[in-house]
């Protein structure tokens, strides 16, 4: 047997008929016979048991889709039988409990568990019923690996933007898999490249890894050269080979520092190679700005994207007109956006001056005209902390 | 003169710039090249119904201003900075400047000429380069940032050629430093005071930034007629200093382009026009031919530069188009007579030159140019 799946009802149905030679494990006896009648493989039994998951062959993958707490208790035992187990949390904020179990593979939808376990991107349509009627896409919560790519309505495709409300009837083009992820949340693991910082300043590049879940690496500066550990080195290097040697590892998705003064080279050289948040000692970012001075300001968008869904709204400034094709790529998102119609690079410190707590802001700096000058006021600005990228 | 006859001469040069672009639109000419000869056919040279008055010569006048400030306004310094060619631009415009200079001494000529040589129409290059397709290309950046190099340098020139003596002299560099200051003052208020500046380019009726961009344009004048300054240096500048503080805009920029070519600019063009006398150009013919030759050659010669980076052919249509002349060099035959630099006859042999220049340099570079040629 290739796939265990430990659920029950409709939601057991819906994986089954997903996953090619499957059993269904249903602790519930109604639930169990029903699944049978309508063809499945199921077994009415508690997997929570050892004598049951026993039974079968550990080269089978274990997917469970009950309620959190039973899950868990399966999933200990699963782990000590020594089965590959994946998991759907039904509450997100559980999550770190199975992570305590060891189990790494957890999704936070059927869509997203299939995409998972296929290990590719995967299609799937999902049926907007009566509850969701009215709703906008930005309120509908796909989970951490999906997205949706179209709407179907009356025999019209229509593309998905935050403010379209859905139908009862309507049906939802979902893709899911790990690259959605990754654009959802880039960051897995953040680097710290400490040099005189304050408490302040620390404590905010930890706050910002604990919300997206990531790892804090630090690398410490002593006198003028980086204490590097990375590739088994433990000889101290000058910046410029620290950031090499960190692009080689490939491990890092963004890098939080602090900048005292103007220093073009250097913020160049980390941006060139890793998205780079300019600390200020914040202790939460409750108002976040994008200005889209990129004239490809994919990365700035993700980036965005991915604030909005760990820290709330962000309104993204586009400082041209003919920026706004991009506005297609935001869906299911907390984001704001506006268009500047005056002076782009006026309208820009209008809306910084406005008080934020973070920013995101590019170096390239080739849409909006923003004098370098006030670009520069902007990313060592005391108040508010930057993100910026290339 | 009567008010019915001064307000008879502005009416007739309002119809004339109502219709012109239309004609212009009809038979593929620039609406200025229509306007000055328009100009000719009602003033001395024809029917001679546009007569001189007060009135009429303050509106020219202001015409002027407002072109040499809306070129100032065109000066766009991000795209010369950033541009990867800047110093072989620099290095085209001297040797362009120096063999126009060589000329003119050879000629016994003022080196008010040289300034004229090297001067370049911006409008009408970045219109043919946009006609044909390449103003985003490499060929056609570059040439928009030589146009924009010759402009401005020829246009500085042209400010600084009608000091006499070397108060004024010094004057002329106290508004540079004003300048500097203004600059240094706009970037304090951007920052300090960004709800009030976005205003100015906003929809509000006030109009708060055509107001303030007049004022400043003004003051700049004001600064200069008191420094004993020609005024088209301070127009010039409060352009140019818009242009690099704002560095865009394009509401208030629509709003006072539509101001000046809507209304004043074309009055200046008409009233030039009418004050030719067209029979001197026939006398005048040897210099326009001369003048039309040496043209190409001063704009030619230096283009050569560019053929490791485009080849003979490119670069050759470079050369033609670089030679387009039109507004600046009208503006400057305007202050040129006025100043005594050069007497009627020459002056309209520049304008016609200036004329022939705008229509035959575009065409020639089309004929020349390889992808246009094969219709690419």
């Amino acid at each position: 047997m290739e796939y265990i799946l430990v659920s029950t009802g409709d939601r057991a149905a819906r994986i089954a008929s997903k996953l090619p030679d499957c059993i269904i494990i249903d602790r519930d006896a109604n639930s169990a016979k029903r699944l049978a009648e309508r063809g499945f493989e199921v077994l009415n039994e508690d997997a929570s048991n050892p004598e049951v998951l026993a039974r079968f062959d550990t080269d089978s993958k274990i997917i469970l889709a009950d309620d959190d707490e039973f899950n868990l208790k399966v999933a200990k035992v699963a782990k000590l039988l020594g089965f590959e187990v994946f998991a759907i949390a039904r509450d997100e904020e559980k999550c770190w409990l199975y992570e305590s179990e060891g189990i790494s593979r957890i999704c936070g939808s059927v869509e997203a568990l299939l995409s998972t376990i296929f290990e590719k991107n995967r299609y799937f349509e999902i049926k907007v019923g009566e509850e969701m009627d009215g709703k906008t896409l930005k309120e509908y919560d796909a989970g951490e690996d999906c997205m949706v790519i179209s709407i179907f309505r009356d025999g019209k495709v229509l593309q998905p933007f935050p403010e379209l409300e859905m139908r009862a009837g309507d049906t939802l083009a979902l893709v899911c898999g790990e690259q959605v992820r990754l654009t959802k949340n880039p960051f897995d693991n953040i680097l710290l490249l400490k040099s005189e910082m304050t408490e302040k300043e620390i404590k905010e590049a930890e706050m910002v890894a604990e919300r997206f879940g990531a790892n804090l690496i630090v690398f410490e500066k002593v006198g003028n050269a980086y204490a590097c550990v990375l590739e088994g080195r433990s000889d101290s290097v000058n910046l410029e080979e620290a950031v090499k040697i960190l692009k080689r590892s490939d491990e890092f998705d963004l890098i939080a520092t602090t900048l005292k003064e103007k220093n073009e080279d250097v913020l160049k050289l980390l941006v060139s190679s890793f998205p780079t948040l300019i600390l200020s000692g914040k202790e939460d970012y409750r108002k976040i700005l994008a200005l889209v001075n990129n004239s490809n300001p994919d990365v700035m968008i993700n980036i965005a994207k991915a604030f909005s869904r760990f820290f709330g709204k962000v309104k993204v400034l586009f400082l041209d007109e003919e920026q706004i094709k991009h506005f297609s790529k935001f869906t299911e998102t907390g984001l704001e956006v506006e268009v500047s119609t005056g002076n782009p690079m006026v309208d820009a410190v209008r809306e910084f001056k406005s008080g934020y707590n973070l920013v995101i802001l590019s170096l390239t700096n080739d849409v909006g005209n923003i004098d370098r000058g006030i670009l520069w006021k902007i990313i060592l600005d005391k108040e508010t902390s930057v993100v910026v990228v290339e | 003169m009567s008010e019915i006859e001064q307000f008879t001469t502005i009416a007739l040069i309002s119809v004339i710039a109502f219709i012109s672009p239309i004609i212009a639109e009809k038979i593929r000419v620039p609406a200025v090249v229509l306007e000055i000869i328009l100009g000719m056919v009602f003033g001395v040279s024809f029917l001679n119904v546009i007569y001189s008055s007060e009135w009429l010569s303050f509106l020219s006048l202001f015409g002027l201003i407002f072109l040499m400030f809306l070129a100032g306004l065109e000066i766009d310094a991000e795209t010369v900075l950033k541009s990867g060619h800047l110093k072989k631009v620099v290095a085209f415009f001297i040797l362009s400047l120096s063999l126009s200079a060589a000329f003119t001494i050879l000629a016994g000529l003022s080196f008010f000429y040289a300034i004229i040589l090297t001067n370049v129409a911006v409008g009408v290059v970045v219109s043919v380069l946009r006609e044909i397709g390449t103003d985003k290309e490499e060929f056609g950046q570059l040439n928009i940032v030589a146009a924009l190099v010759s402009d401005f340098s020829t246009m500085f020139l042209l400010s600084i050629y009608f000091l006499t003596g070397y108060l004024q002299i010094a004057f002329a560099f106290a508004i540079i430093l004003v300048f500097l200051a203004a600059y240094r003052f706009g970037k304090l208020v951007i920052w300090y005071f960004p709800e009030f500046i976005s205003k100015w380019f906003s929809d509000e009726p006030s109009e708060i930034g055509v107001r303030g961009s007049l004022a400043i344009m003004i003051l700049f004048v004001g600064l200069s007629s008191f420094l004993g300054v020609e005024a088209i240096l301070g127009a010039f500048l409060a352009g140019v200093l818009l242009s690099i503080t704002f560095r865009g805009g394009k509401k208030l920029y629509d709003k006072l382009y539509g101001m000046g070519f809507g209304f004043f600019i074309p009055i200046f063009f008409i009233k030039t026009g009418s004050e030719l006398n067209i029979a001197q150009a026939e006398e005048g013919l040897d210099l326009i031919l001369l003048l039309l030759a040496v043209s190409f050659a001063v704009k030619i010669i230096p283009s050569m530069i560019f053929i490791p980076n485009f080849g003979l052919r490119r670069a050759m249509s470079m050369g033609f188009l670089q030679s387009t002349k039109l507004s600046l060099t009208i503006a400057g035959v305007a202050i040129g007579i006025a100043s005594g630099v050069i007497s009627e006859l020459e002056a309209t042999a520049l304008v016609s030159f200036t004329i022939i220049s705008c229509l035959l340099s575009p065409t020639l570079f089309r004929l020349l140019y390889p992808r246009y040629h094969n219709g690419l």
